[in-house]
């Protein structure tokens, strides 16, 4: 108790006297130093962008070629507005796609950029103006083909299982809404993701594994693929990755590091028949421009989406009308199907929600994996965005605002939530509807503060509720819930909720949050929200250390994964808590399972639960030898939840990689009896009940 | 900034982007400050100690691994440095023979922080570990685990230096 009153004092001393930084330590005059003296070892190589002009004379070409077979079908010249519109019920297949609005709004933000950037850089030469007006192109006419949807036979299952064994499978957080994982498990074959392979394994017997096939992920044009994520519907297996595009992007931190560049992805989905597990056959792949954001599958299709960064030149790009060409080009997110060409989202798919401020995309990517001959539906939004939550016919697209300043005195002070809060962070939500023919937007809402992950968002019958942390405008920092309704108008809302600390885990279950906060401790919060205008907090538990992940177990348990400590802070150590919420006002922790010098992967999904009271973790060991040297190693644990406590089942250790190299991807998996703790070194069975190694394959 | 763009500067600088660096490094430019200046009591050796270190940082960046650990890199880089220059004011981080060296000039900088004499003094009966644990654990906000990790030595040793320093410190913090 001493001691953490002692820390918040000196940290109010140190941190309260008013410091100026010095001018030699600006990051003008270190930027200098650093290329002066500099000398960076072994730099990292750069893309080229060798392929950017061969890609923006294909375009153009495109566009013509596109402009004279439209020009054919129509019988118009490009100029002819008037006769457009009239036989525009001839080509009813074909739609006009309209990009002006969004051109001029990218190409008036770049001017701001510009002018900013000299401004703050003082006379730049060589460098030509130009007006806002840049010469007209052509309108695009890229169609936009509606289709039907293709037959809705479902996917056949092609479990192998000879008996009803139960099997893992990923824990998600809505029922019915697959996420993609690292791991997939159909009852008899294990499907792995590490370093871009698949391995497929054979564990119907576990003392005799047997890796049957392997797909290795390779990008177009020699560009690395960073795979993500797999789904496993039936016999399909679907893989998302990033690949490095050929764009680049200014980044605007402060007005004089405008000409910082940034290269953006692409994302690759690919789909693979695996009905012969042993030759596994791609069927369907997809490129979407933009770094992959995240993904579902509901009712049979795959939701992807990505954030297209729309690339502003860099600054320092003289040749401004040449620069405004290529933006005015580049500035809609494009797509190809099984490797053909790219073609634009069509407009009126489009939501325009930011503006003033078009920085990216996001681009929702419909793609139904029962029949993939279909077209994929596409939609994007002129918006940002970091997080979702789906349900099966709702998503929810989170995006974090902060209030700051730049050095050219442009910024603001705060941001007001829908009720007129300020704060100096905000989330913007934005709901969309998913339908057979795509992802449409809907509504959206601000709130005040900043969610922690996928699970500080909850849909509960027509409601949603998010809570995030943040610091009022001018006041404390603290954690809040909202409650808004069908149409993303707030209709509740609980604020200050522990003063000076940060989530640390949320969790809506029904009409009750739980809520873990920490800055030293921990305290549980339990949030009643059975009345949506008046969130109630209804008690506290504070505790050593933090939970980040919770899960609840029947009506009264609930399961904190997290990590351990004293009532000065975390102590190194990974903890299971129990705790029992019965009584709301009450939490009590009933038990706990406590590892020094160790910690449980916090992610959601290495979480696994093998029965309704029987769970299993991911946990990693550190340890220092004899001669201090730091050691890692990665288990399975399992254990089971009673009304008592805690018992644990089992320990179940990874293989150890040769050498120092240390696998991190690892998750547990199970069929039947049967424990299996992966990595990237292979599978090592386990039988749950005796804990006896039954069997290991090296992958 | 966001933590993702912040990342993604990180990940540009280390393919030898000054300017890039330069944006990261202004993020956390008055934290590093402050850190050196409570280190080491004096702004014109504060100031020595960030740009060493930010050079050093700026050098060996490729070497990073993970572009989100910057931030503790990057304390650790200058925990050290200060360290180093408590123990051997002279020395600078470079292979010269000491004699060779100048010693320092001690100029004035315009922003001639005087912090308070009381704390800086108390600060001074802390070893030069129990002073980067104390301002790692305050200012820089780091768990025991992770200045462990940032100084090569137990998580058992952070926390029981850092409780005996906090009682050191008592009399001028009650």
């Amino acid at each position: 108790m001493k001691n953490n009153k002692l820390k918040k004092e000196l940290s109010r001393k140190l941190l309260a006297e008013e410091i100026v930084l010095p001018e030699s330590l600006s990051a003008e005059n270190i930027e200098k130093l650093i290329r002066e003296q500099g000398g960076i070892v072994n730099p990292k190589r750069k893309q080229s962008g060798k392929g950017k002009i061969i890609r923006l004379v294909a375009s153009a070409a495109a566009v013509i070629v596109c402009v004279i077979a439209l020009a054919a079908v129509l019988n118009v010249t490009t100029g002819d507005r008037a006769l457009q519109k009239q036989n525009a019920v001839i080509a009813e297949k074909t739609q006009n796609s309209d990009y002006s609005k969004i051109e001029s709004a990218v190409l008036a933000k770049y001017q701001d950029m510009v002018n900013s950037y000299r401004e703050s850089n003082g006379l730049f030469d060589g460098f030509v103006s130009g007006s806002k007006d840049t010469a007209a192109l052509p309108e695009s006419a890229v169609g936009n083909t509606s289709s039907t949807n293709g037959s809705t036979a479902a996917g056949e299952t092609d479990l192998l299982t000879e008996d009803d064994a139960a099997f893992s499978q990923t824990n998600v957080q809505v029922e019915g809404v697959d996420e993609g994982d690292i791991i997939k498990n159909d009852g008899r074959y294990l499907y792995f993701l590490h370093d871009n392979l698949i391995e497929i394994a054979d564990c119907a017997d576990p003392k005799n594994m047997k890796v049957v096939s392997q797909i290795q992920l390779t990008g177009s044009d020699g560009y690395t693929l960073y795979a993500n994520e797999m789904y496993l519907t039936g016999s399909t297996l679907t893989v998302i990755a990033n690949q490095m595009s050929e764009r680049d992007y200014a980044y605007s931190a402060y007005a004089a590091y405008d000409c910082c560049v940034m290269p953006d992805y692409d994302t690759v989905i690919k789909v693979y028949d695996v009905s012969d597990k042993a030759n596994p056959k791609m069927v369907y792949s997809q490129l979407v421009n933009g770094e992959y954001l995240s993904s579902r599958v509901v009712g049979g299709k795959l939701l992807c989406l990505t954030r297209y960064a729309i690339p502003y030149p860099e600054l320092e790009k003289k040749n401004f009308e040449k620069n405004c060409e290529e933006l005015k080009n580049s500035c809609v997110p494009e797509y190809s199907v099984n490797g053909g060409e790219m073609i634009k989202i069509a407009s009126d798919r489009i939501k325009i929600l930011d503006e003033k401020e078009p920085t990216s995309y996001v681009v929702t990517a419909l793609i139904d994996l029962d029949d993939l001959t279909s077209e994929p539906k596409m939609n994007a939004s002129l918006s940002d965005g970091y997080e979702i939550y789906c349900t099966n016919d709702t998503l929810f697209l989170a995006s974090s605002e902060y209030a700051y300043w730049t050095a050219s005195g442009e910024g603001k002070d705060y941001i007001e939530d829908d009720n007129g809060r300020k704060f100096t962070e905000a989330t913007h939500i934005y709901q969309f509807a998913i339908s057979d023919e795509g992802v449409f937007y809907k509504a959206s809402a601000t709130v005040g503060g900043v969610w922690l992950n996928q699970f500080s968002m909850d849909q509960y019958g027509d409601e949603f509720r998010i809570a995030t942390s943040g610091s009022e405008y001018n006041g404390t920092r603290y954690s809040m819930v909202y409650v808004l309704d069908k149409n993303m108008k707030i209709r509740g809302y609980l604020g200050g909720i522990a003063d000076g600390e940060e989530i640390y885990a949320a969790r809506f279950m029904g009409k009750t949050l739980y809520l873990v906060t920490f800055y030293q401790t921990d305290p549980l919060f339990v949030i009643d929200l059975s009345d949506s205008k008046n969130p109630v907090l209804k008690g506290e538990l504070k505790l050593p250390g933090f939970s980040s992940y919770l899960h609840p177990v029947g009506e009264n348990l609930v399961v904190g994964i997290g990590v351990g400590g004293t009532m000065s802070g975390t102590d190194g150590s990974a903890k299971i808590s129990l705790f029992d919420v019965s009584d709301p006002c009450n939490p009590k922790e009933l038990d706990n399972y406590t590892v020094p010098d160790a910690w449980f992967d916090s992610d959601h999904r290495a979480f696994m639960t093998v029965d309704e009271d029987t769970f299993g973790v991911v946990m990693t060991n550190c340890s220092y030898n004899a001669s201090y040297e730091y050691q890692e190693s990665m288990s399975v644990i399992l254990f089971d939840v009673t009304d008592e406590g805690i018992a644990v089942k089992g320990q179940y250790r990874t293989l150890q990689p040769e050498g120092d190299l240390l696998s991190y991807d690892c998750r547990g998996a199970f069929i039947g009896d049967t424990l299996f703790a992966v990595n990237g070194v292979g599978i090592a069975a386990y039988n749950m009940n005796s804990n006896e190694k039954l069997g290991e394959v090296r992958f | 900034m966001k933590k993702h763009d912040l990342e993604k500067l990180v990940v540009e600088a280390q393919t030898g982007n000054g300017k890039a660096f330069a944006a990261v490094y202004s993020f956390y430019a008055a934290d590093l400050y402050r850190f050196a200046l409570w280190y080491t009591g004096k702004s014109a050796d504060a100031e020595d100690c960030v740009q060493e270190a930010v050079l050093l940082s700026f050098r060996n960046i490729a070497s990073l691994k993970k572009p989100a650990s910057f931030h503790s890199w990057m304390f650790k880089i200058l925990a050290n440095v200060c360290k180093s220059k408590l123990l051997h004011p002279a020395d600078r981080l470079c292979s010269v023979p000491i004699d060779a060296i100048p010693e320092p000039v001690s100029e004035h900088s315009e922003a001639d922080n005087t912090l308070s004499a009381e704390l800086r003094d108390a600060l001074d009966r802390l070893s030069p570990e129990e002073k980067q644990i104390v301002l790692l654990s305050v200012i820089g906000r780091y768990k025991s685990s992770e200045i462990a990790d940032m100084l090569g030595i137990p998580s058992g040793t952070v926390r029981s230096k850092l409780s005996r320093s906090l009682q050191k410190l008592r009399d001028i913090l009650q």
